[in-house]
């Protein structure tokens, strides 16, 4: 069996681009203003691999219903052919400007596609509509009516009155406010449409529900990772022995701060990516510097080696020369060599390192001062950042495809308060230990692994 | 392909795997989805899961040709083998040079065991340090086991070098992994010089007669008995002949005057002198090759192990599965959209009401009674002459009498066809103008009157109408507004 195909037909500019932008998650669906805007069917089929589950086909918008109905009754013979007219009516004016938009929404139709008629449900019914549904009724092909309350207007009972006497099944979607339950409760109403269908529908569910899981969990990983980096986060700039930070301190804050800004975005462009949002434009303020101290200097070097490397590299070495002087003495000395050669050597590489930054090596110096930013000590940060986070979350992963206006996050509510303190205490816990562990990767891992576990049930 | 083994990764492949989710980390989410989706529909057709999902996907991005991985796991193996070798010859030349040393006299049991056999419990120190926690020793040797490697084989090569460092960097996640592959490159070694002093051990005898006693100023006989017997422990019970017995020990005692002594002139039976021979070998089985053997061994059960449980979850390599994980649903359209024609955005131009008498049309939908619209025209001045002709309505033959009826028209007087503004203009609409105008005659006005359903009519409605309008090019046709409602 073929898979269900669905044309979303109805008059210009009701809806039917916007409908179907939400419900394929495609906001590379023209939807403008102007009327007329879809001149030619376009397919948005839900593939998997290579298999199509189901098809939804924009078509463009009725230009002369009442002249193709008179048409269609004036070449009806019986009540029995009508199907047979329409079919007619589509071949002899395939070639005509006049019914092109007809003959266009009409063909996935006469192939076999179910109907969903789109109205605005914010403007009165028109009579003039009947021409649409009746034409429409022609083909014989199951039919659902979809009211798409466009403006502010509710004049949808009006509509269902009339819609119901010509559909089997007539629903109430919002195409600009329909989320993710909206789009998945709509698909359960279509499986009622076409009864051989309903099992590919139902496959077509529990697939969106798993992606659906899928993408909230690779957000909750996002979210984490992002969250990692921006606690973590530090930089630092080499200094001469004798040279002042004071002037450097600014310039190493400003980017330090646009780092973690630049990182912020980043999550911003990987969520809305993940919810096929990339052109969507949402307004939220950057990270604001803030006041706490966040320098500090240390000593710095050129060698390759860290501090504890060189350590143990003393040590081995002084241990070797020891065991060396050892064995000469024919294991008489019962390894004392070893002990104070290893001795010896842990002490002078002590000396060394703290000498470093007054070694000169051909004129450049093999130390120095480094001065440090970062990360963020502040308690509040993580949970600022995982509020930001969380409220750019749910406003792209609830957004409509169909809504192409800007979104506004000032002024949005947290979500961290509402946590229960159980939760709250262990995403703590993975903040703290972000803190006070930022250079251990192992720790790191760990504690990033177990925000994202935790964030993964609680996005919606 | 369906239904492939989950093999455990092979060492080669591991580090083209960390490398291949290295390198990813410089791409952006959009290059690796663009480069993993088809690869992810192929595995879901295969059926492919787990490990074989991330070979199959590392052979897809890796291409054809061999991997750095390959080449660090052959410089590896060969690496093994070089040290096995070294091992060897080191073992051969230490024990045969000892004992082929042609000095006359005896071999100093004492000197001997130390450097040869507790040579060997010293080298288990490096083990040891390379086994100690990361954060203490454990660094140094790997670290200079690594620079010695790449400088001792020339392996500075951009790439190599570059893998390498790469490869650090995941050592807190593949420590265990590195300290048993490490700890099977140091047993290799270990392995060489005891196989290779054993050898010698065994093979010098039957080309020469070395003898072996002790000589110390320190120890007496009983104590060097005593210590022979405790490290005899593990093979006295079933070897007794290799445990030197008190006589024996007392026997083969020499001092620095024997060392001018023909070989012929030892004190004793020649057969004492030998007694040590024993000793020594199962000293050098026990303690050198057997500890060495059963390090080794488990190095390698500890490389399989590792490999077994490897690729360790951590980032990258979740972003990576998050990616290849199914269902993988596309719903985009099959085609890209077409770009949107240009419009025109030039505001309405709102034409006056004509003046004088106007015939009026009502479009379907406007949700007014002829009352309401002679009303609301008389308040612009404007007066409806004759009846208000309803079209658009289901039925066409209304729209057709309507049309008709404009041929009794008064000249000049001028027509009205009021339209709901909230409906989009549509062909339907346009070809009653048209067929208003035809039935007007040229020359008279023609207005379009949009309603509004609420308030006055929407800039967007009033330039959807005009936009379709002006394409009939009809010059006497306008567009005009709704009356405002009277306070």
């Amino acid at each position: 069996m073929s898979a269900p195909i669905f044309a979303v037909v109805g008059r210009v500019n009701r809806g039917k681009s916007s409908i179907v932008s939400t419900l394929a998650a495609d906001e590379s669906v023209a939807i403008a203003a102007a009327p007329g805007t879809t001149r030619h069917n376009r397919e948005y089929p839900l593939r998997v691999g290579d298999e199509v589950v189901y098809t939804l086909v924009d078509t463009p918008g009725f230009e002369r219903p009442r002249h193709v109905l008179a048409w269609l009754v004036e070449h009806q013979t019986q009540t029995a052919d009508r199907r047979r007219v329409v079919e007619r009516f589509v071949r002899e004016h395939a070639d005509s400007g006049q019914y092109a938009q007809e003959c266009e929404l009409l063909r996935p139709i006469l192939a076999g596609a179910a109907i969903l008629y789109v109205v605005d449900g914010s403007v009165p019914f028109n009579p003039a509509y009947e021409a649409e549904t009746e034409v429409l009724r022609w083909t014989g092909q199951p039919r659902m009516a979809l009211i798409n309350p466009i403006g502010p207007g509710d004049h949808t009972a009006e509509w269902r009155a009339v819609l119901d006497q010509y559909f089997s099944l007539v629903r109430v979607f919002d195409a600009h406010a329909a989320d993710f339950a909206a789009r998945i409760e709509l698909l359960r109403a279509l499986r009622e449409l076409v009864d051989p269908w309903r099992g590919a529908l139902d496959r077509a569910i529990a697939l969106l529900e798993q992606d659906r899981a899928l993408r909230v969990r690779e957000s909750a990983g996002l979210i984490a990772d992002a969250i990692v980096d921006l606690l973590t986060l530090r930089d630092e700039q080499r200094l001469a022995v004798d040279e002042d930070p004071a002037p450097h301190r600014d310039g190493l804050a400003e980017r330090y701060y646009a780092r973690l800004r630049e990182r912020e975005q980043r999550l911003r462009r990987d969520l809305r990516r993940v919810f096929f949002h990339e052109r969507l434009r949402v307004l939220q303020g950057d990270i604001d510097r803030a006041d706490e101290d966040l320098f500090a200097t240390s000593t710095w070097s050129r060698l390759g080696l860290s501090r504890t490397q060189l350590m143990a590299t003393g040590v081995a070495s002084g241990a070797l020369i020891g065991g060396g002087i050892d064995l000469a003495t024919g294991m008489a000395s019962v390894f004392l060599g070893a002990l104070i050669g290893s001795s010896v050597g842990l002490v002078s590489t002590l000396v060394a390192w703290s000498r470093l930054a007054d070694v000169r090596v051909l004129g450049a110096p093999l130390g120095g001062r480094l001065l440090c930013i970062g990360p963020v000590r502040s308690p509040n940060f993580g949970w600022i950042a995982l509020d930001r986070a969380w409220i750019f979350y749910e406003a792209v992963s609830k957004h409509a495809h169909a809504r192409r206006e800007p979104v506004e996050l000032a002024g949005r509510a947290g979500r961290t308060q509402s946590l229960d303190a159980a939760t709250r205490q262990r995403i703590g816990g993975c903040f703290d230990r972000l803190r006070r562990r930022s250079a251990d990767p192992a720790e790191i891992e760990r504690a990033r692994s177990e925000l994202a576990g935790l964030l993964e049930p609680l996005l919606p | 392909m369906a239904g492939a083994p989950d093999r455990p990764f092979r060492l080669a492949e591991l580090i083209d795997l960390e490398l291949q989710l290295a390198q990813d980390r410089d791409a952006s989410i959009e290059q690796l989805e663009a480069r993993d989706e088809p690869i992810a529909r192929r595995l879901a057709q295969s059926n492919l899961r787990g490990r074989a999902a991330l070979r199959a996907w590392l052979e897809d991005v890796r291409g054809a040709g061999a991997s750095i991985g390959e080449r660090i796991a052959e410089l590896r193996d060969l690496a093994a083998r070089g040290l096995f070798a070294c091992g060897l010859l080191a073992g051969i030349a230490s024990v045969g040079g000892w004992l082929l040393s042609g000095t006359g006299s005896p071999i100093n049991v004492i000197h001997f065991w130390p450097a040869v056999i507790g040579l060997q419990l010293a080298l288990l120190a490096p083990w040891l340090l390379a086994a100690l926690p990361q954060r203490w020793l454990g660094r140094a040797l790997p670290w200079l086991i690594g620079r010695s490697l790449v400088a001792a084989l020339r392996l500075d090569s951009a790439a190599v070098s570059r893998a390498l460092a790469e490869l650090r960097r995941l050592d807190w996640l593949y420590s265990r992994l590195r300290l048993w592959l490490v700890t099977a490159l140091t047993q290799s070694f270990a392995l060489g010089f005891n196989v290779g002093a054993l050898g010698a051990f065994v093979a010098i005898p039957y080309v020469d007669d070395p003898a072996f006693g002790w000589r110390s100023r320190l120890l007496d006989a009983p104590e060097v008995a005593a210590l022979a017997e405790s490290i005899a422990l593990p093979w006295r019970g079933w070897l007794p002949r290799a445990v030197p017995a008190h006589d024996d020990v007392a026997a083969t005692r020499y001092s620095s005057i024997d060392r001018s002594l023909a070989r012929d002139d030892r004190p004793g039976p020649a057969g004492v002198w030998a007694v040590w021979w024993s000793f020594l070998v199962a000293s050098l089985v026990s303690y050198g090759l057997l500890p060495r053997l059963l390090l080794w061994t488990v190095s390698q059960i500890g490389v399989r192990w590792e490999l077994r449980n490897a690729p360790r979850a951590h980032t990258d390599l979740e972003h990576l599965q998050q990616r290849l994980a199914g269902p993988l649903l596309d719903t985009r359209a099959n085609r890209p959209e077409s770009a949107l024609p240009p419009t025109d955005a030039r505001p309405a131009a709102w034409s006056p009401l004509p003046p004088g008498p106007v015939h009026v049309l009502c479009w379907s939908g406007v949700p007014l009674d002829d009352a309401q619209i002679r009303s609301a025209l008389a308040r612009a001045g404007v007066e409806v002459s004759g009846a208000i002709a309803r079209v658009g309505l289901l039925d066409q033959a209304q729209d057709r009498r309507a049309l008709a009826a404009l041929g009794g028209l008064p000249n000049g007087a001028a027509a009205c066809l009021v339209v709901p503004a909230w409906e989009p203009p549509v062909g339907e609409h346009l070809d009653f103008v048209r067929e208003l105008r035809g039935a007007l005659g040229s020359g008279r006005t023609l207005c379009v009157l949009l309603h509004p359903l609420a308030g006055p009519a929407t800039a967007d409605d009033a330039e959807h109408w005009r936009s379709r309008l002006q394409a009939l090019g009809d010059p006497w046709l306008c567009l005009a507004r709704w009356p405002a409602a009277s306070a």
